[in-house]
């Protein structure tokens, strides 16, 4: 089993204990969610350099509000929520410098739904998902790769889980188009 | 940024730079209680207020035309009403679990529905209006009134966010103003005897969003003067 997939109850009883001050607990949470929080901060950036830099942003943001975490509720979304705040914060900050947000040269391979990775090859996969609207990307992403419930998606975006349902829905539904079409201008040509 | 470093979709080794500052700042913390357990800190002032105005005005004179249902209840529904909107307001407070934006609109345009059914409802009832040359007075008197009540629970409100991690700290702060207002208005209606719309409407409710404003405004201010994270 892959450390994301750690028990939600398991994950909670580190946050206890991290908060409780225990430094291996903060170890076991890092390799259990940076995984996880690493594919969807390159979902989200576009870029590896820039994606790490986030990860850790996040787990130093995570240190400082480790308090508002509360035991009845589940780690993931606390925890994607402030990667998620993270990248919002820096996406601002560098357009406001004007800086590129999405450099050429840099893009990684993004990670990619497992229903949709025989459709084409992974050039093909990554032309299309980042074809898809950011929004619709991003539940996808945190529904198929990560594996959050709709539910968790919902309190990590702000959204109810019905949207965040529908979001990655429609967003597969439309990496399938775009693959589809892909496929069939290639075979035309 | 802290130490750059490429590692492969699933590494999860840890940093030493940020092992090192995160083991520099590993004291126990105390996590915050249950947003309902806080937003009550927030009653006992309105309590106190309303104590306090009552020993020194009385309660309003049309009190027996207006019943119990229309005096108390309302005031009572409102203040619960205020307090469900504190619960979504410290709610923000805690990453990941935010009500959606629909909910939260929905929230506070349902309270301050409430608030203005209260008002028309009274002014059905018992229409009062205010003294002849004395309206702008007696307007300014009960908007620093309910400004009197209310801007101790807003500063509660905003001290309690500011213990959490906002991410929508001007939208959370609103959310304070509104829960404060609400509650200092829940108290306030039962000393004011006046049900005029060109009286309530201004002093009363626009007190209200006054409060609004200033939570708004001063949770975007808390969030600028939020300490920076360990490095």
């Amino acid at each position: 089993m892959e450390p994301a997939e750690s028990s939600a109850d398991e994950l909670s009883a580190l946050m206890v204990r991290y908060q409780q001050g225990e430094g291996q607990a903060f170890e076991e949470l890092y390799r259990t969610l940076s995984p996880p929080l690493r594919r969807y901060l390159i979902s989200l950036s576009r870029n590896t350099t820039v994606a790490d830099d986030l990860l850790q942003e996040t787990f130093l943001q995570l240190h400082r509000a480790r308090h508002t975490y509360q035991k009845d509720r589940p780690v993931r979304p606390w925890a994607f929520a402030i990667a998620r705040h993270a990248f919002l914060m820096d996406r601002r900050t560098k357009s406001r410098k004007g800086f590129d947000l999405f450099p050429d040269g840099e893009a990684p391979d993004l990670p990619v739904p497992p229903e949709v990775e025989g459709l084409a090859d992974r050039q093909a996969l990554n032309r299309a998902l980042r074809e898809v609207p950011e929004e619709r990307r991003e539940a996808l992403v945190l529904h198929h790769v990560v594996g959050l419930s709709f539910q968790e998606i919902g309190a990590t975006l702000g959204i109810r889980g019905g949207a965040a349902k529908l979001r990655a829905h429609r967003g597969m539904v439309m990496l399938r188009e775009i693959l589809l079409g892909l496929r069939q201008a290639g075979g035309a040509e | 940024m802290t130490e750059r470093k490429m590692i492969d979709e699933n590494d999860a080794t840890l940093p030493e730079s940020l092992r090192r500052a995160i083991l520099a700042d590993l004291k126990p913390v105390k996590p915050l209680s249950p947003p309902l357990h806080r937003a009550v800190l927030l009653v006992p002032w309105t309590l106190i207020a309303l104590a306090t105005f009552w020993w020194k005005f009385g309660f309003r004179p049309d009190m027996p035309q207006l019943g119990v249902l229309l005096a108390w209840g309302f005031s009572v529904a409102q203040l619960l009403l205020a307090l469900m909107v504190a619960v979504s307001s410290l709610r923000e407070a805690a990453p990941g679990s935010g009500l959606p934006r629909t909910t939260l609109w929905a929230c506070a345009v349902g309270a301050l529905g409430f608030h203005l059914a209260g008002l028309a409802l009274a002014f059905r009832q018992s229409p009062f209006p205010s003294p002849p040359g004395l309206d702008a007075a007696e307007r300014t008197a009960c908007m620093y009134y309910e400004f009197l009540i209310g801007a101790p629970i807003l500063l509660l409100g905003l001290g309690l966010l500011r213990r959490g991690l906002p991410f929508r700290p001007a939208t959370a702060g609103a959310l304070a103003g509104l829960a404060a207002g609400l509650l200092a208005d829940s108290s306030w209606r039962l000393i004011c005897p006046f049900t005029f719309p060109s009286h309530v409407l201004p002093s009363h409710t626009g007190s209200i969003v006054g409060m609004v404003i200033l939570g708004a405004a001063f949770g975007a201010l808390l969030d600028r003067l939020r300490p920076a994270a360990p490095r």
